[in-house]
């Protein structure tokens, strides 16, 4: 069993933020928590690290107890920017992590160029920006080839160049036979990522597989916008209008083929179309109705 | 101890270790440039307390001879007065002499002038300066005399020892435990504060050790800037001061005998005994650390449980319980000074017991620690 948790409660005065958590991963796989702020999510996580104690319940990683500090030779937790020394270079961190994990030092150089930080690898991590201290974080938790790899928001501050990245990262991660549990507020990089999410809500797992809800949203750039919004509303279906010249509306609406189909016989030309996999967050709109509309 | 160069580097490559070095050797600097600025003022200061005296001695006269106008033939008031005048005369000579090469002479006269203080005081006349005062200050007299050693002023010298023995005395009285408390009073509660201690409570250490790092790194740290306040005030004082003597005698009391230490005996003691209070300190602060999670209460419980102590130290002054007294170095130079009934390292059995305590109870609560 990779991650074994049973009846997991964690009480904070007197609100309960976990109510009964239980979870079992037995075959590599990447993961994704999903849930608004003060959901619980990084409650969970740091429950499982043995950061924060727990009232009831008992976590097994690795088939470990999760008190056993030896587990973190295969397990890598990343945390936020906040855990880094600023007085220090990333590469005085990485050391510092091979020191610890009993890995050669010429893992450093290794890693560095996997997450593209050899330019700022000897900085004073003070003069670094938050995409940079992402990308160290990153390299620190990879660095000892974890079986499973614990990521509490992963992708703050990341521009999209870093965060293409850091997917192509962890998918050959997950290739190597790593177990990625990610937690997440991008759920586009989530839909990208996975297809098993457990949603969080008031302290409670929800799990889902995405396959069920494999909706798309294509976003089509058409010759004439104004005409095309007058073919959808006849066909009374909600759409988008991105950027003057893009249409978007969901797989589940409308027949995509017969309304491309009345484009060409109104000779509207279609330039490019995009397909973006919503599933996670049609997934959520729907979990957190009452949240979103408040 | 794996983990003790990275908490070593995270101190020395901080600007707050920087800006502590800069300002220690600033503050060494200065103190030499106050002593040489004030090299003239020393006179003035030997003029002013030979005339302090004077006034005391013509008072004196005035009273005796108001005594004397009642009852002339009072033999007692006759001989003080005469002792008195003798002392007058004594007095302008020094005052003569100040500034002079002569300070064998200087000296010499000074201790006739205070073997004829106690004369006069034996005859129940009024002087200042007590007894135990004038019997220090003519066995210093004296001994400097025999050792051939120039004196030194006490507050303004610029010879290298007395001047070293003056920032000593800053450094033992409060200023080690100052550099300790900025310089490591958060090692444990920042890591906390930070959440910089995610990252070592998730690593595969006992964490144990983490603390374990943390006290001999602390040690070290404070190891190095002992050494480098030491290093600064050999290089400032041989540079720009004068050379002097590491044997310059210091007059100490053992068992209510007069004796004498030297200034670099006195130096090394200082800085072991603070130093064995300094490790109380550090392992007080883990253990706080760990309990208030938090620098400013952790620092507030530190100082509160050393003003107590000061505090029992200060006021309970009966021997026996110094065995038992771990705040006692925070008066280092009574210790050292004056042990009457008492050994200057009677403390350090206690001090290391209890820093041996604090550190394996910091040690078992790291073990249950958590960040929330």
């Amino acid at each position: 069993m990779i991650i074994n948790v049973e009846g997991l409660k964690k009480r904070y005065k007197k609100q309960m933020v976990l109510k009964g958590i239980d979870m079992k991963v037995d075959s590599p796989q990447i993961i994704a928590l999903v849930g608004p702020n003060g959901s619980g999510k990084t409650t969970l996580l740091n429950c499982m690290t043995n950061l924060l104690s727990f009232n009831e319940g008992q976590v097994e990683l690795l088939e470990k107890k999760h008190t056993d500090s030896s587990l973190f030779h295969e397990v890598s937790y990343l945390q936020d920017n906040r855990i880094l020394y600023g007085s220090l270079t990333g590469y005085d961190h990485l050391k510092f992590i091979c020191s610890v994990q009993k890995l050669p030092t010429s893992k450093i150089k290794e890693v560095a160029e996997r997450v593209g930080m050899e330019s700022y690898l000897k900085k004073r991590v003070r003069n670094y920006s938050l995409g940079m201290k992402q990308h160290l974080l990153l390299a620190m938790v990879i660095i000892n080839e974890p079986r499973l790899l614990l990521m509490d928001e992963p992708l703050n501050g990341l521009d999209p160049t870093s965060a293409i990245n850091m997917r192509r990262i962890l998918l050959e991660l997950h290739d190597e036979g790593t177990t990625i549990m990610v937690s997440s507020h991008n759920l586009d990089e989530i839909d990208r990522l996975t297809n098993t999410i457990y949603f969080m809500k008031d302290g409670a797992l929800l799990k889902e597989s995405l396959e069920d809800f494999s909706t798309k949203k294509y976003l089509l750039t058409v010759s004439e916008v104004e005409r095309a919004k007058v073919i959808l509303e006849e066909q009374e279906v909600p759409f988008t209008v991105n950027k003057d010249y893009q249409i978007g509306f969901e797989d589940t609406v409308v027949d995509v083929q017969t309304f491309i189909d009345r484009l060409n016989e109104n000779d509207i030309s279609i330039q490019d179309i995009e397909i973006q996999k919503i599933g996670a967050e049609k997934r959520y709109r729907e979990l957190f109705e009452q949240e979103l509309s408040s | 101890m794996k983990l003790l160069p990275f908490e070593l580097k995270k101190i020395l490559f901080s600007k707050k270790f920087l800006y502590l070095t800069i300002g220690i050797i600033v503050a060494v600097a200065l103190l030499l440039v106050r002593n040489i600025i004030f090299q003239s003022y020393i006179q003035e200061e030997e003029r002013q307390e030979v005339d302090d005296l004077l006034d005391i001695s013509y008072e004196n006269s005035e009273m005796h001879q108001a005594i004397m106008k009642d009852n002339p033939d009072d033999e007692d008031e006759k001989e003080k007065l005469l002792i008195n005048s003798s002392l007058v005369n004594m007095l302008y000579d020094l005052r003569s002499m100040i500034g002079g090469e002569n300070w064998e002479n200087r000296l010499a006269l000074k201790n006739e002038y205070l073997n004829r203080v106690i004369e006069y005081k034996e005859a129940e006349g009024e002087h200042p300066l007590t007894f135990r005062e004038i019997n220090h200050q003519l066995a210093l007299n004296q001994k400097l005399i025999d050792e051939n050693i120039p004196p030194e002023n006490e507050t303004y010298s610029i010879a290298l020892p007395n001047f070293m023995k003056q920032i000593v005395d800053l450094f033992i009285y409060f200023g080690a435990i100052i550099i300790v408390l900025l310089l490591i009073g958060e090692i444990m509660s920042s890591e906390f504060e930070n959440r910089s201690v995610n990252l070592l409570f998730t690593q595969p250490l006992k964490r144990t050790h983490i603390i374990t790092s943390k006290f001999f790194g602390s040690i070290i740290l404070y190891m190095l800037t002992t050494a480098i306040m030491l290093a600064s005030v050999f290089l400032i004082g041989t540079i720009f001061g004068e050379k002097g003597t590491f044997d310059y005698p210091l007059i100490m009391e053992r068992n209510h005998e007069i004796q004498f230490m030297s200034i670099s005996e006195y130096i090394i003691l200082g800085i072991t005994v603070i130093s064995v209070t300094i490790l109380l300190i550090i392992s007080l602060c883990l253990l706080y650390s760990l309990l208030f999670k938090n620098t400013l209460p952790t620092l507030f419980a530190v100082l509160a449980t050393l003003l107590a102590g000061y505090a029992l130290t200060a006021f309970i002054t009966w021997n026996p319980l110094a065995w038992f007294n771990p705040f006692q170095y925070l008066l280092p130079e009574e210790i050292i000074l004056f042990q009457n009934d008492s050994v200057w390292w009677q403390g350090i059995f206690i001090i290391l017991a209890l820093t041996i305590l604090f550190y394996f109870i910091a040690r078992q609560k790291v073990k249950t620690s958590k960040v929330d």
